[in-house]
């Protein structure tokens, strides 16, 4: 599966056959059938708590492992988030939207494990290189891909999840707020500083966006 | 909805260059709208590099070993109330030693108990007190970090809402 590029999807976009939760946040909370899988799982319905994580299992890998940058780490962190999920299913606000909630999840147990590595601070907002082990190679990609793959591993974990967020998993700015919960201002300053960092880095490297 | 941006407020987006408030509202209006979502979409450099880099894939077993590990029950964080018990206790001892001032001490001293210690502190040129009052300081700094540790601890942890 290629990410589509381009602007985020809309709730329209998905198909409609697709497992519920595939992956798009619905604007204002969670659409019927999310909210009775949602309650049936709480209610401690196996199939319901099964197809709930089925739903939210990718996005949470992919976000943990391009946050950790390590598949072993990442393994652990979003095993370590769908845990959280179930247990705390009773503490969540159905009106707001599951996929934010469940990154701020996935946020703070990435953010646990940067603490537990006594590596640098996550909100640290250097320019440094990150020093664990950054390059993903992830599958067969074009060389600009590796290249642009590299930039952002070296940002910055504050500017990576909002890149990650946006670009990878299609979020608004309103819900990358809502999951980093800070305004929408502080959200769209953090986002151009990334991408001119990323932009800084990619050409360093010789690459031309 | 607001009415649709203009190409140049578009393209100053893009370049990050409109101010807090202009970008705030222009992020609102993106969330929003389609045509324009495509449109900023068009503008960005990265946009089609964004496009070429592949998904990584979950591990497959990784719902059933959550699934798994969610059934077993969650671990108490013992250790961390220890450290306030020991706390509490250093604290009541502290209270205690303050309370009866020299006459703890002499007790202390007839019991044997850190003898050679509390000798030098009973010296005639040291009120009694002071070893108290360290004594004091020491075990609610004591109680203090422990109470702290307590609640950072919370604080570490995930907020969930
Ligand atoms: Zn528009």
């Amino acid at each position: 599966m290629k990410y589509s590029g381009g602007p985020p999807r809309t709730p329209e976009d998905s198909d409609p056959e697709a497992p519920l939760l595939a992956l798009r946040v619905y604007p204002g909370g969670n659409n019927e059938s999310d909210r009775s899988l949602m309650l049936r799982a709480r209610a401690g319905d196996a199939h319901a708590r099964q197809q709930l994580l089925a739903g939210i299992s990718e996005p949470v890998y992919r976000y943990t492992l391009r946050m950790l940058s390590n598949a072993e780490d990442a393994r652990d962190a979003s095993q370590d988030t769908l845990v959280k999920v179930l247990r705390h299913l009773d503490s969540y606000d159905l009106d707001r939207p599951f996929l934010t909630w469940v990154f701020g999840i996935a946020r703070n147990t990435c953010i646990d494990e940067y603490r537990r590595r006594k590596r640098r601070a996550w909100d640290e907002p250097g320019d440094v290189v990150d020093p664990g082990p950054p390059a993903l190679h992830l599958a067969m990609q074009s060389e600009d891909a590796e290249r642009l793959n590299r930039s952002l591993a070296a940002l910055s974990p504050l500017y990576r999840e909002v890149i990650v967020l946006y670009h990878f998993e299609h979020l608004k700015y309103t819900e990358i707020a809502d999951v980093l919960e800070v305004p929408l201002g502080t959200v769209m300053n953090r986002i151009f500083r990334a991408r001119q960092k990323l932009k800084d880095h990619y050409e360093n490297e010789g690459g031309e966006p | 909805m607001s009415s649709h941006l203009h190409d140049f407020q578009l393209q100053a987006f893009g370049r990050g260059e409109l101010n807090d408030a202009e970008a705030v509202s222009a992020a609102m209006h993106l969330d929003e709208c389609p045509q324009c979502a495509a449109r900023v979409a068009t503008l960005d450099p990265f946009g089609p590099v964004f496009a070429q880099i592949v998904a990584p894939r979950a591990p497959k077993d990784l719902v059933a070993r959550a699934l798994q590990a969610a059934d077993v029950p969650e671990i108490v964080e013992e250790p961390v109330w220890v450290e306030v018990g020991l706390g509490a206790v250093l604290l009541v001892a502290a209270a205690f030693l303050v309370l009866l001032g020299g006459d703890a001490l002499k007790a202390m001293v007839e019991i044997g108990l850190f003898a050679d210690v509390l000798s030098r502190f009973s010296s005639p040129w040291i009120p009694s007190m002071t070893p108290m009052l360290l004594v004091a300081i020491l075990a609610g700094s004591a109680a203090l970090f422990a109470i702290r540790r307590v609640r950072s601890g919370q604080a570490l942890g995930p907020r969930w809402s």
